[in-house]
């Protein structure tokens, strides 16, 4: 490791920045690494994954033996059983989110529960970020997003959780080159992770950071590991691919709600059936005044504000 | 060809050397980021396109550049100029082989590209303008890798290339040429939810700029083979043809900047903070404003070599503006297009992205195999050019 | 006909939801155990129980106990109109004044309430965010931000 700190002093030096260390280190390490006996660590590579058919167009059979690949992985990589289901969009089903803004105390108790919920990895975090707004603008450029936790909610301010709004315009979808990412028939848009090639376009495009990029190998911690998974929502992703919020896929196409809805504690968040007239999030939409985010870019986003 | 391409003298082979060494390490450092993932980059979710991204739009303006020399030999039919488009076309090639690398080593899961293919894969066309593009720029090679290699060969084997086997492909390349930068262009310019991108001169200022670049690099390349080709000289008319053009192309770029900067500060609306991060730095977070200032001074500096014809006779001058023009283009539309695009986020997060050394080691390594396969290449061109080389 | 028809309406609707039953939760229940037995013994202070730090500031016309509190039977509550009311219906106090927020919180659109969109909801009653005696809330402490790796990056620099 000395050769390697005095290799970075000298680069720094020319190069007159800070050299990452980070990134050096581990150059220098790994060329080390790589003469000595492979770390048990090592993913394990399986060569099935990148023969895989897209999921629109796999068989039942060629399920199946994916789903029994990702169930061998995990209980390789966690020693831990997993269920890896895949339920269909039910019929009559239109999702809609609507979120109370006020109500929203900006407690992060959604952004919590997220990241346990979908195995996401420590460093993409969560993928619902809370803005703390000033009062008088809906520009969420002008959000802060690291906020003194104490002493919520501050005066003068709002609280503005965002994620994916499952856009039924969504430029995510449109400039995915090989549609790894798609609109689901009940508003959900998905990725199939093991189609997606990581060319971060969908990133570029969309205009609300709601979708994030495995930059590493997603470590989770064994004892956290949520091991109801479905093939399109929170199965343990690879590195090198995208994901995103996806209303919860695996619960809310089984009836409940998502987990931030849950554990929001000021009951600000509502999601339902928009198409059914009894649900929350119909009634919001006859009782209240909704409005979306960037309404000009006509995304069509299906997640929705209100002020009570 | 091959023997020709591997010898030569002391000077050959220690270029040869020292690119082959810039590649290697650049190797090693991709095999890391295999390894690791694109952790051992600077990106992050925030800007997530960087070093790689700014390259690939650079050489895809390179590329195109050689229907500069193509209309002149083809179109005009300038004998002085057909002489050495071959050159140009073989620049244009490399220049599209090293776009592919470039996108290549950006993948998060390289070994998926497969799904790129039409038919075989799943090619989002034509919904997706990248889809487009992977279709255009493979087409923009297959087209540069035909003209250029049928015309060689058959020179090599010592007959006429007959012209219905490639006059055909080289109109088509004029119009491909214009449209690969174009449809590069739209990538940016079609994304609502980067305003800082979502504007329509975007791919005329990519047009331009590329120009602007493509003849400072041709100057620059037909004067090195001028002084290490004793028996292959680059008339000077190509050079007269292609200062005119970077006089007029250098300009009408910086007017296009200014267009863009015009309407960005004095409608001031909430979109103006990318071009603020840009040009004048936002919220304490300044480190592209030297660089941008800088490329905006050094076109300065090159219009005024390029239209005063003391100073563009002149190869003191004319040389270091060539040097200084190419890599303002760079910064300009390479790192001054792609980071302050990003920049600030839609929750008006602002990350200061430098490349890591980890990226900046992988883009040496394809820019310097670039210059290693256009130095063989065009050496080979060169002795087939000039009668030297034909088949025994 | 329409009154037989409102009697087969409203508990259909109300039949996916059940409510937050209070005295699930309520310690000491039944009052009546200590209130029974004495009323207003003031050689009964200091009581070690929830009741001692009662501020009352709920709305400066409410400024006393049994202006919800049946001061007679304290296992239940009282209405304005006399009607007295279980604990169990405890919201039906605070709809006499909230009345928007009644229809909200029926709706399911106001307060929290989980279960399933499409089948069975449990509904949290009014009590279980507001504290009747002071509603106004105190200060949060929000959950930690998560740990990006630009976060130091996007921080330095005035915002």
């Amino acid at each position: 490791m000395e050769a390697g700190k005095r290799m970075e002093k000298v680069l720094e030096k020319s190069l007159n920045q800070k050299v990452k260390r980070r990134s050096f280190l581990k150059v220098f390490a790994a060329a080390a690494a790589t003469s000595v006996v492979p770390v048990k660590e090592a993913t394990a590579f399986s060569f099935s994954k990148y023969f895989q058919k897209h999921y629109k167009e796999m068989t039942e059979a060629d399920k199946k033996k994916v789903f029994a690949r990702i169930t061998k992985e995990a209980k390789e990589k966690y020693n831990t059983s997993i269920n890896i289901s895949e339920p269909q969009a039910i019929t009559g089903v239109k999702y809609a989110y609507c979120l109370n803004l006020k109500a929203c105390n900006g407690s992060r108790m959604c952004v919590t529960a997220c990241a346990e919920e979908n195995n996401i990895d420590p460093d993409i975090g969560s993928y619902i970020k809370v803005l703390e707004m000033p009062i008088g603008t809906s520009n969420t450029e002008r959000g802060d997003l690291f906020y003194d936790e104490h002493n919520l909610p501050k005066d003068g301010k709002y609280y503005l959780p965002t994620q994916c709004n499952q856009c039924d315009n969504a430029p995510c979808t449109k400039v995915c080159p090989v549609e790894a990412t798609w609109k689901e028939k009940d508003g959900l848009v998905v990725i199939d992770y093991d189609w997606c090639i990581g060319c971060r376009y969908c990133q570029a495009a969309c205009p609300y950071e709601a979708r994030h990029f495995n930059f590493k190998e997603p470590k989770i911690d064994k004892s956290k590991l949520n091991t109801q998974q479905s093939y399109l929502s929170n199965r343990v992703r690879s590195k090198g691919v995208m994901e995103k919020c996806t209303f919860c896929l695996h619960r809310s196409r089984e009836g409940q709600y998502p987990a931030c809805l849950e554990a929001c504690p000021t009951g600000a968040r509502k999601f339902g059936n928009i198409l059914d007239p009894k649900s929350e999030v119909a009634q919001i939409f006859k009782h209240k005044r909704v409005f979306v985010l960037k309404e000009e870019l006509n995304t069509m986003p299906q997640f929705f504000y209100y002020f009570d | 060809m091959i023997v020709e391409a591997l010898t030569g003298s002391k000077v050959y082979f220690l270029w040869l050397g020292f690119l082959t060494i810039l590649f290697l390490l650049g190797v090693f450092a991709y095999y890391q980021q295999l390894k690791f993932g694109l952790e051992v980059t600077n990106l992050s979710q925030i800007v997530s396109w960087g070093a790689y991204i700014a390259n690939f739009t650079f050489l895809v303006g390179v590329a195109a550049a050689a229907v500069l020399m193509v209309v002149p030999a083809y179109v005009f039919k300038i004998p002085e100029v057909k002489e050495i488009v071959i050159i140009a076309e073989i620049m244009a090639f490399v220049a599209l082989i090293l776009c592919l690398m470039f996108i290549v080593v950006d993948l998060g899961d390289p070994l998926k590209s497969w799904h790129l293919i039409p038919y075989i894969g799943k090619l989002n066309f034509p919904q997706s303008v990248l889809a487009w593009d992977v279709i255009i720029l493979n087409g923009y090679l297959l087209l540069n890798a035909h003209v250029p290699g049928y015309v060689l060969y058959q020179m090599y084997l010592g007959n006429e290339p007959k012209k219905k086997y490639y006059y055909p492909f080289v109109f088509l390349s004029i119009f491909w040429a214009i449209s690969i930068h174009t449809v590069t262009a739209f990538l940016y310019s079609g994304l609502g939810g980067k305003p800082f991108w979502n504007s329509a001169i975007l791919a005329p200022r990519f047009l331009i700029s590329a120009f602007s670049a493509g003849p400072a690099l041709l100057i620059l390349v037909f004067y090195t083979i001028n002084k290490v080709r004793y028996h292959f000289k680059v008339k000077v008319k190509v050079f007269k043809i292609l200062k005119s053009i970077a006089a007029i192309a250098f300009p009408i770029n910086l007017f296009l900047v200014f267009c863009e900067v015009f309407k960005e500060f004095y409608t001031d609306s909430a979109h103006v903070a990318s071009a603020r991060y840009l040009f004048t730095g936002l919220h304490g977070h300044n480190i592209l404003v030297p660089y941008i200032w800088f490329a905006i001074i050094a076109q300065i500096f090159v219009i005024t070599v390029f239209w005063v014809p003391k100073l563009r006779d002149n190869s003191k001058f004319l040389l270091p503006a060539c040097v200084v023009g190419f890599i303002g283009i760079w910064i300009e539309k390479g790192m001054g297009l792609i980071i302050p695009g990003f920049l600030p986020s839609p929750h008006g997060i602002i990350v200061d992205y430098t490349p890591s050394i980890t990226e900046i080691f992988v883009c040496l390594g394809i820019w310097s195999f670039g210059a290693l396969l256009f130095t063989m290449m065009a050496k080979v061109a060169i002795e087939i050019l000039n009668g030297k080389l034909r088949v025994k | 006909m329409k009154y037989l028809l409102l009697f087969l309406i409203i508990p259909s609707l109300y039949a996916q939801v059940e409510i937050e039953q209070r005295l699930d939760i309520i310690k000491g229940f039944p009052c009546m155990k200590c209130h029974g037995s004495f009323v207003n013994k003031k050689s009964h202070f200091p009581l070690n129980t929830p009741h001692e730090n009662i501020k009352l500031n709920h709305y400066k016309e409410i400024n006393n106990c049994y202006f919800c509190h049946d001061r007679d039977n304290r296992n239940q509550l009282k209405l304005i109109n006399g009607k007295k009311i279980a604990f169990n219906q405890g919201y039906k106090v605070c709809i006499q004044c909230h009345g928007e927020k009644n229809r909200d919180w029926k709706l399911g659109i106001h307060g929290k309430q989980v279960g399933s969109w499409s089948g069975k909801k449990y509904r949290y009653s009014c009590i279980s965010c507001h504290e009747p005696h002071k509603p106004q809330f105190s200060k949060w402490i929000a959950d930690p931000l998560p740990k990006y790796p630009w976060i130091d990056s996007a921080r330095k620099g005035g915002h």
